[in-house]
């Protein structure tokens, strides 16, 4: 239960550091959360879905705003014309999406790393981060399919 | 392992974020996230509100009333403001449009797009609308309203451009190409003048001219394409001419025949060379043709007494259009119409006292000159019998994902190099001569009657523009303003010897140009017909090549000359959306009588009734429109096409379609005979080769659309579209089912047809009524209501009335911004 409190803990922290940044202008404020984020949350695994979440609220709550204050249909069918795309709507947005999911869970898997060699950090660990962390490709995919449903 | 997996993924994807991948992906995170990138095209595209706005360079407040359908009222207290304003809301909605007009002039398109850009880039900075447009802005005075003008639209621009990037407002389309907008100057409204100039007149008919007669020969060249028109006008001006006051060293060519040069292999190796490499430059850089329609009819001809005036001129349809729809009041200026973004004028439209609209004149203003040349004297051509050197001037073209290309170019007296292989040739064109256009048009905005309209158009030099005028008190005019090159020898429809004694010797006299005001018909129009008749002591350029076959013009002139007729403005729009077809109002008729006695099919028949019963009208759900079009275009294949394959001609026989359209009209009407019936199979005359011709139409048609003539509608086979100025096909408007044709008032050429009326106005002085449209909106953002809101309303033949912005402040869903510093 400890561990799930500092898990969410975290998660809002880095969360709201990764939205606020967006909302400034810095786009790239979810990987900087997500290291955040894999820095601070003991479980490796956690934190890789942790960065996921982050990266997905720093880009996602300012897309989904923008739907509700001005609704994206034609802003979506635009650009996924310009993509090449024509009519399908959905790509531009799950192209969004995966790009915010990537920069927040990349970071958060750096920061995972990085933990073992930043040994103040371990302090309360269960087991080392990197120990725990998923193959990339496998978590990557996990994510995706996430970010698509 | 998973620590340097996570530096590997973390690196690839910051990479693809900050970077992307070349010109195919962007990067990512400037171009796809919520805040800044692409998305914010949503935020832009929502209606605006009335709000207060701050400019840097505005000194009083200026208001903007925008109506629901976003046609901007700017009303300024001093001009400075409303030139300013004026270059913020083109900014504002037309940034990206504006960006991609100056590249174009000034060869930055590569710098952008890549190496897929460096033919046009090349050929523009060897054209040289980027040196002119530098001449024209170090000749204007510091005291010339224009040049104040200009600057406070670059400074209007800027205050957007500055806007746009603090809020992260650029549009979407700088996001996705990963650029952001250089600073406005002048030189680029210039640009802007210079790219519309190149569109309508930069041609390469001599070239085409030279490959016709090396391939056809001389007579035959000269039969079919002469200088005169074989067919019958409709000058707007017929006559009688005052004689030569000597600049034109021409004698007039009253008959087809008078060829005198003849075309060398060598010439013939480098006119094909550059008539290659000019086709495939980007379609707009070259003008084909033209067609634009313009008229203005007396009070005495009006049934309300007072002048009514219509005009649309047709360009590349695209979204967004050419067109922004503005009104601008300040103490100088209170004028209404459609402006070009990028420019700080009114080009068409009318103020309180006088309208007016253009048409191109379709004047030669291109001709080319071969360089004389030897091994003895490198680098030097032959002028007036003495070696000069050739000039030189560097460029560099920037290229995106690639090395920065240098580019000599080239200069002779004549004007640039821009052919090399075989001979060299240069270019003299009239685009190219520094002139202050932009300035006649800002005192064409302030006219008050058609001596203020005459004497600005004085300093009109290209292109060349038909412009029709109506005033509040009944009067009508027409002038062909601008610049009307004169050779003293030689025949400048072909290129010629660049040794001195055929070059430019100056233009005619102001006031022997084509023109009128109040002619005693109380009628005026044009149609990119040739202005005058056979007559005319000048030579303007051929017929066939350089002016439009005058179909349009024909039936223009036939509505307007219906005697004891007293017009209306509804009338007016009625001719501007007329689909009848002049030509096919000759031909079918011979059609019919050729046909008499053939032995028909039973769906040749049912084609044969349907023409029978038709009015000549191109509309969509018209059977028989569809008939007399294949046929036409089977006609002239059956006619010409063996002349083409025996005479290896190597010019495209669709690109000379008007001319052919001519001379075939003309044959079958009074020269049934003529020998170009013969050359191939059993046809001895026109009669035998519409026949042949009709049996491949029909047979051609019941393959492609079935065996019922009755389904055979026009807007079956003839569509429209509204062509997204980046060539996103996605973002077109169509193809939807379009009436007209080539020679239909409602001009819709080609299939799908992507040119036409780029702007419709009608003005009606005695009702003071002003009503416009054009195919677009007035956002370029895809995502804008204002995208395409106008489209079917073009579409359908409507208009808008064109409110002052009193009226449009109170009227429904209007919004006011205050531009304060």
């Amino acid at each position: 239960m400890i561990s799930l409190g500092r898990f969410f803990t975290v998660l809002g922290g880095a969360a709201a550091l990764g939205l606020m940044g967006v909302l400034l202008g810095v786009w790239w404020a979810p990987f900087v959360a997500g290291v955040v984020a894999g820095l601070f949350i003991v479980r490796g695994r956690r934190a890789l879905v942790a960065g996921a979440l982050v990266g997905l609220a720093g880009w996602g709550v300012p897309l989904a705003y923008a739907q509700l204050q001005y609704g994206l249909g034609k802003t979506a069918f635009s650009l996924a014309a310009i993509m090449g795309f024509n009519g399908a709507s959905t790509i531009p947005v799950a192209l969004t999406l995966i790009v915010a999911v990537m920069l927040g869970f990349s970071g958060a898997w750096l920061g995972a790393s990085a933990r073992s060699f930043l040994p103040f950090l371990q302090r309360g660990s269960k087991a080392p981060a990197t120990a725990t962390a998923p193959a990339p490709s496998k978590a990557g995919a996990a994510v995706t399919s996430k970010a698509r449903s | 392992m998973s620590a340097a997996g996570a530096v590997v993924v973390s690196a690839l994807v910051l990479y693809l974020s900050f970077f992307g991948f070349g010109l195919t992906l962007p990067p990512l995170g400037p171009a796809f996230n919520p805040v800044t990138g692409a998305w914010t095209m949503a935020a832009d595209a929502a209606s605006p509100s009335s709000e207060t706005l701050h400019l840097p360079g505005v000194v009083q407040p200026v208001r903007v009333v925008l109506e629901a359908n976003g046609t901007s009222h700017i009303v300024a207290q001093t001009d400075h403001d409303l030139f300013l304003a004026m270059g913020y809301i083109h900014a504002r909605y037309r940034l990206f449009q504006m960006d991609l007009l100056r590249r174009q002039g000034a060869g930055r398109l590569s710098e952008v797009f890549g190496k897929a850009a460096i033919d046009s880039d090349t050929f523009e900075l060897q054209l040289g609308l980027l040196r002119t447009a530098q001449a024209e802005w170090a000749k204007l005075p510091p005291s010339d309203p224009s040049r104040a003008a200009l600057q406070a639209y670059a400074d209007g621009v800027n205050d957007r451009i500055d806007e746009a990037e603090r809020e992260h407002q650029l549009p979407a389309m700088f996001t996705l190409s990963n650029y952001k907008p250089a600073r406005w100057t002048p030189i680029d409204s210039l640009l802007v003048k210079g790219d519309m100039t190149q569109t309508l007149n930069f041609t390469d008919t001599p070239l085409v001219m030279a490959l016709l007669e090396k391939s056809l020969g001389p007579d035959l060249t000269s039969e079919w394409f002469p200088v005169l028109p074989p067919n019958q006008q409709s000058p707007y001006e017929p006559g009688p001419y005052a004689p030569s006051s000597g600049v034109a060293g021409i004698p007039p060519l009253t008959s087809p025949g008078s060829f005198d040069a003849v075309v060398t292999s060598a010439e013939a190796d480098a006119a094909t060379a550059l008539y290659q490499r000019l086709e495939s430059l980007p379609a707009g850089l070259i003008a084909h043709g033209g067609a634009s329609n313009n008229w203005a009819v007396a009070g005495s001809k009006t049934a309300n007494g007072g002048a009514l005036l219509a005009g649309d001129p047709h360009l590349h349809l695209t979204l967004p259009a050419i067109w922004y729809q503005v009104s601008l009041d300040s103490p100088a200026y209170h004028v209404s119409g459609v402006s070009i973004p990028g420019t700080p004028v009114v080009l068409i439209g009318h103020n309180q006292h006088i309208a007016w609209s253009l048409t191109d004149a379709q004047n030669q203003q291109t001709f080319f000159y071969d360089e004389q040349e030897d091994s003895a004297h490198p680098g030097m051509y032959l002028w007036n019998g003495t070696w000069r050197k050739y000039t030189f001037a560097n460029y560099d073209i920037p290229v995106a994902g690639g090395a920065t290309q240098h580019l000599t170019v080239k200069y002779s007296v004549h004007g640039p190099v821009i052919n090399e292989r075989g001979l060299t040739t240069s270019v003299w064109w009239s685009g190219n001569i520094p002139s202050q256009d932009l300035g006649v048009l800002l005192k064409v905005d302030q006219a008050a009657d058609f001596q203020d309209f005459r004497n600005a158009l004085k300093g009109w030099y290209s292109p060349t523009h038909n412009f029709v005028y109506a005033d509040d008190r009944g009067n009508i005019g027409l002038i062909s303003a601008g610049y009307y090159p004169q050779v003293a020898k030689g025949v400048p429809w072909l290129p010629m010897p660049g040794t001195g004694e055929y070059d430019i010797t100056g233009t005619i006299p102001y006031d022997q140009i084509p023109q009128v005001y109040n002619p005693p018909t109380g009628v005026v129009w044009s149609a990119n017909q040739r202005q005058v008749a056979n007559d005319y002591p000048y030579y303007i350029g051929t017929a066939s090549n350089f002016f439009d076959p005058g179909f349009r013009a024909n039936e223009i002139a036939r509505t307007l000359n219906e005697p004891n007729k007293k017009f209306t403005a509804i009338d007016m729009m009625a001719l501007q959306t007329d689909t009848r077809d002049y030509l096919a109002g000759e031909m079918v008729p011979m059609l019919l009588q050729a046909l008499n006695g053939e032995q028909l099919s039973a769906t040749e028949q049912a084609a044969r009734d349907s023409l029978a019963a038709w009015d000549d009208h191109m509309d969509v759900t018209s059977a028989a429109a569809s008939v007399w079009w294949v046929f036409w275009q089977e006609y002239l294949s059956a006619t010409f096409d063996p002349w083409w394959k025996s005479h290896n001609v190597k010019v495209d026989r669709g690109e000379l379609a008007d001319a052919l359209t001519q001379d075939l009209d003309t044959w079958t009407l009074r020269d049934a005979t003529n020998p170009v019936f013969t050359l191939v199979g059993a046809t001895q005359n026109a009669g035998d080769m519409m026949k042949q011709a009709f049996h491949t139409t029909i047979s051609l048609m019941t393959t492609r659309l079935g065996k019922d003539p009755k389904t055979w509608n026009w807007g079956r086979i003839h569509q429209r579209t509204l062509q997204n100025l980046a060539l996103i096909s996605g973002l077109d408007y169509g193809p939807v089912p379009e009436r007209g044709d080539a020679y239909t008032p409602l001009a819709a050429p080609d299939f799908p047809s992507t040119h036409g009326p780029s702007w419709r106005m009608v003005i009606d002085w005695g009702s003071q009524s002003f009503s416009g449209v054009y195919p677009g909106g007035q956002s370029e953002n895809p995502a804008s209501e204002w995208y395409t809101d106008r489209a079917q309303t073009w579409l359908d033949g409507h208009y808008f009335p064109m409110l002052d912005a009193t009226r449009a402040s109170t009227a429904m869903g209007a919004v006011t911004w205050t531009l304060q510093s």
